[in-house]
């Protein structure tokens, strides 16, 4: 960028960073209070933590469309990589990283699954545990012990939708209730806790997706990949 | 129950994000079939939502049974229910088109990024809440970004690129603008908002509408910020740009125009020269630059840039029951019909000529004559000549402006009809030369040609049914 | 002690977030960008909100600093591949 260019993005910037400033230091108080609305209607969530209730209850249809947009950026990459070329076997990693990585890893499967778990009543849930389970398979990636992917297989297409087709087909059987995802107050709670351990399985392999998709480096040897990746 | 599970407007938005997931699970470029099955439900489920909405009034749907502010609610309304029309009506046939189009040209995403692309804009049009639109416009978006760099090019790619950081910039813009206003209300439900934001607003109020404008208007490609449009619309596969000029910029102008008409209406009237004078620029300068390409589908593309334009002439005009709301109706939808056939055809014509130039048209004429039809008769739409539904529209902005002696817009509709015929019939001249010795057509399913014309005969005939329309544009949420 | 230490924290992302756009070296860039995040999550673990600090120390610093930092490796690797 050249130097007026610069300036102006500057200067632009710090205009915006004033008028926040200013319009959060003149906040009026909100006509709505929320947090009330959701602290009284936790007990008819399912779940004991407002932070969950809200992503998988109230506003679970804003949750269902952001997994689909998760699902949406990695077929975004897929659309760029070039799958007939090849990719590039992981690098020999030193010892320690792989030795680290064997004691890391299960340690990491066992924090996603407590994490998934104690989602319903203190923070934590799908979105964390699925990253902890995606970094578990770039530090395995990394450590030499996974393939980077070339073009996900059937397998593991299923994988990667499973947790928003499973998502998607509890809210469209609750129409039947008279609602797009209106959980019946008995079953609220087993049924986040099925969508969320679908979502934990399928958004760490997505998020793991876009690290092994990108990985795959193309004009070397051809590897098969994909089908052995797990999570 | 059984009325409930099968309510239309939950499954406008349920049934695509099915077919995408199946398209993308079955993999290797299936699922044409599914898609145009299901497409073909939803067109029929629009009419179903459409009836009911004209004979008991606009809708609601809680999900999850909550209500706003705590739930998200989804509203069906005139205006909703016209958009969701013309998304299945434009995307059942282009779906049939993409099917042969997909023949040719090998592909392994187009129909789960599609089908992702129509669920977004079905969501959006029934959204009736701030941050759930930003949710849509997200899934938009990616599916957009993602189709234009379908082919793997080096030049879709680039343009994919510019896309998604214009596209990211802008959603961020507007997310700033929601997270400034649940800050100030603490909801972000349209229905909600309404009666809170009074006629002189706080500072971060106008703040906050502000960076939302700036970030739909950039996701619109109203001129000036148009620049990302042409390499995007022009490069990507036929079907692709077709869906994205006649769909996805009308969603964030639909947003504009939503909350101009629903919670900002107190600032709307301070923002409505502003748009008017960049719409009127984009007519002019869009059309100047489509006049003055040399390649078809920049020709088209840089159409688009000019007919956006007219949709924004409409908020200067803007009065409670007045015309200009139903002109830009129209004109977005009249548009949508007439673009994605244009693009139907510049596809049928570069496939067949096997190039991308305007100089390679020569003598196309007697080797895809339907084609060559349906490019008139979209460009009929286009100039605005009666009795097409572009020419209701540009009738209906006219006499909105001479009636509140707005004159300067009407000049501006005239020039950007005849610039419009100019390089219409400069598309048209080319084709009907005689084609030079060397020449050599390919076959293009007839399949393709006939869908392209279908589209562009709507985009004419839908100014014939124009008294439905806005009847159906009339019916609003009970206050 | 506590404001101290939040004035502190947010001076660093300042610095931090300036430092990542400003430094003509991709690689600092890179790492001063998963700083940032880091210093993101310990921000929001000081304004409550535990959930969104363990998102964003995993997603924003954790996966975003890897991916660029591969993007950067792929980068570096296609250059030497163009010119051997």
């Amino acid at each position: 960028m050249n130097g007026p260019a610069r300036l102006a993005v500057g200067g632009l910037a710090v205009a915006l960073a004033g008028a926040l400033a200013a319009a959060i230091l003149d906040l009026p108080s909100a006509a709505v209070d929320l947090r009330g609305a959701v602290a009284m209607n936790l007990s008819a969530s399912g779940v004991e933590h407002p932070v969950t209730a809200v992503l998988l209850n109230f506003r679970g249809y804003d949750t269902l469309l952001e997994i689909a947009v998760l699902l949406l950026a990695l077929l975004g990459m897929l659309a760029v990589a070039k799958p007939e070329s090849g990719g590039s076997p992981p690098a020999a990693a030193d010892p320690m990283l792989r030795t680290l990585a064997g004691v890391a890893v299960p340690l990491m499967i066992l924090a996603a699954g407590y994490l998934l778990w104690a989602g319903a009543h203190r923070p934590g849930g799908a979105f964390q545990a699925g990253a902890v389970l995606a970094a578990a398979a770039v530090l395995l990636h990394l450590a030499g012990r996974l393939p980077a992917w070339a073009s996900p297989k059937r397998m593991l297409r299923l994988g990667l939708a499973g947790g928003f087709l499973v998502f998607l087909a509890v809210s469209a059987i609750l129409l039947s209730e008279g609602a797009l995802l209106r959980y019946p107050l008995e079953h609220a709670g087993a049924l986040i806790l099925l969508i969320e351990a679908g979502l934990t399985l399928s958004l760490g392999l997505i998020l793991a997706g876009l690290f092994l998709v990108l990985a795959w480096h193309p004009a070397s040897p051809s590897e098969s990949a994909g089908e052995e990746s797990k999570s | 129950m059984a009325e409930a599970f099968l309510d239309p407007l939950p499954w406008l938005i349920v049934l695509p994000l099915a077919w995408a997931s199946l398209a993308f699970l079955w993999g290797d470029g299936r699922g044409g079939r599914l898609a145009i099955a299901a497409l073909a439900v939803q067109l029929a489920l629009a009419l179903i939502l459409a009836a009911q909405v004209m004979a008991e009034g606009a809708r609601v749907h809680a999900v999850g049974g909550w209500g706003a502010p705590l739930g998200i609610d989804l509203l069906a309304d005139g205006l909703s229910v016209l958009m969701l029309l013309l998304t299945q009506a434009v995307a059942l046939p282009l779906a049939v088109y993409a099917r042969a189009y997909f023949s040719e040209v090998a592909q392994t995403h187009f129909w789960p990024l599609t089908g992702f692309l129509l669920a977004a804009l079905n969501a959006l049009f029934l959204s009736a809440d701030l941050f759930n639109l930003y949710v849509t416009l997200e899934l938009l978006s990616l599916a957009a970004v993602g189709l234009v760099a379908l082919g793997g090019k080096p030049a879709q790619a680039a343009a994919a690129l510019r896309y998604l950081l214009v596209s990211l910039t802008a959603s961020g813009a507007y997310l700033m603008g929601v997270a400034l206003i649940y800050g100030a209300y603490g909801t972000v439900s349209l229905a909600g908002l309404a009666p809170l934001i009074g006629p002189d607003p706080p500072l971060i109020t106008r703040l906050a509408a502000g960076l939302m404008l700036a970030g739909l208007l950039a996701k619109t490609a109203l001129f000036p910020f148009h620049f990302w449009l042409p390499p995007a619309h022009g490069g990507a596969a036929a079907p692709v740009s077709a869906l994205l000029s006649a769909l996805v910029v009308k969603a964030s102008f639909y947003m504009v125009l939503r909350l101009a008409l629903g919670p900002f209406a107190p600032l709307a009237e301070l923002a409505a020269l502003l748009l008017g004078v960049l719409g009127a620029t984009a007519i002019l300068w869009g059309s100047w630059r489509a006049l003055t390409t040399h390649h078809i589908k920049m020709l088209v593309a840089w159409s688009t840039v000019a007919q956006l334009g007219y949709l924004f002439l409409i908020f200067p005009l803007l009065q409670p029951g007045g015309e200009a709301l139903q002109a830009g109706v129209m004109q977005a939808v009249a548009h949508g019909l007439a673009k994605a056939a244009m693009f139907a055809a510049a596809g049928v014509l570069m496939l067949s000529t096997g190039r991308d130039t305007l100089e390679g048209l020569a003598g196309v004429a007697g080797r895809v004559p339907v084609t060559l039809f349906a490019f008139g008769l979209a460009g009929v739409t286009l100039m605005g000549l009666p009795p097409s539904g572009g020419f209701l529209a540009k009738w209906l902005l006219i006499e909105a402006a001479l009636a509140q002696g707005q004159w300067p817009w009407v000049a501006v509709i005239i020039a950007g009809g005849l610039l419009a015929a100019a390089y219409v019939f400069k598309v048209l001249r080319q084709a009907f030369l005689l084609a030079p010795a060397a020449a050599h057509f390919h076959p293009v399913p007839r399949v393709m040609e006939w869908t392209a014309f279908l589209l562009a005969a709507a985009s004419v005939l839908i100014g014939l049914r124009a008294t439905e329309g806005v009847e159906l544009l009339g019916v609003e949420v009970a206050p | 002690m506590n404001l101290a230490f939040d004035a502190l924290l947010a001076l660093a992302l300042l610095w931090s977030a300036w430092r990542s756009l400003a430094t003509p070296d991709l690689t600092r860039a890179v790492v001063m960008f998963i700083v940032f995040g880091l210093l993101m999550a310990l921000a929001w673990a000081r304004l409550d909100a535990p959930d969104i600090a363990l998102a964003e120390a995993a997603i924003g610093a954790g996966l975003t600093g890897a991916l660029l930092l591969d993007a950067l490796g792929a980068f570096g690797k296609r250059r030497a591949g163009d010119k051997p």
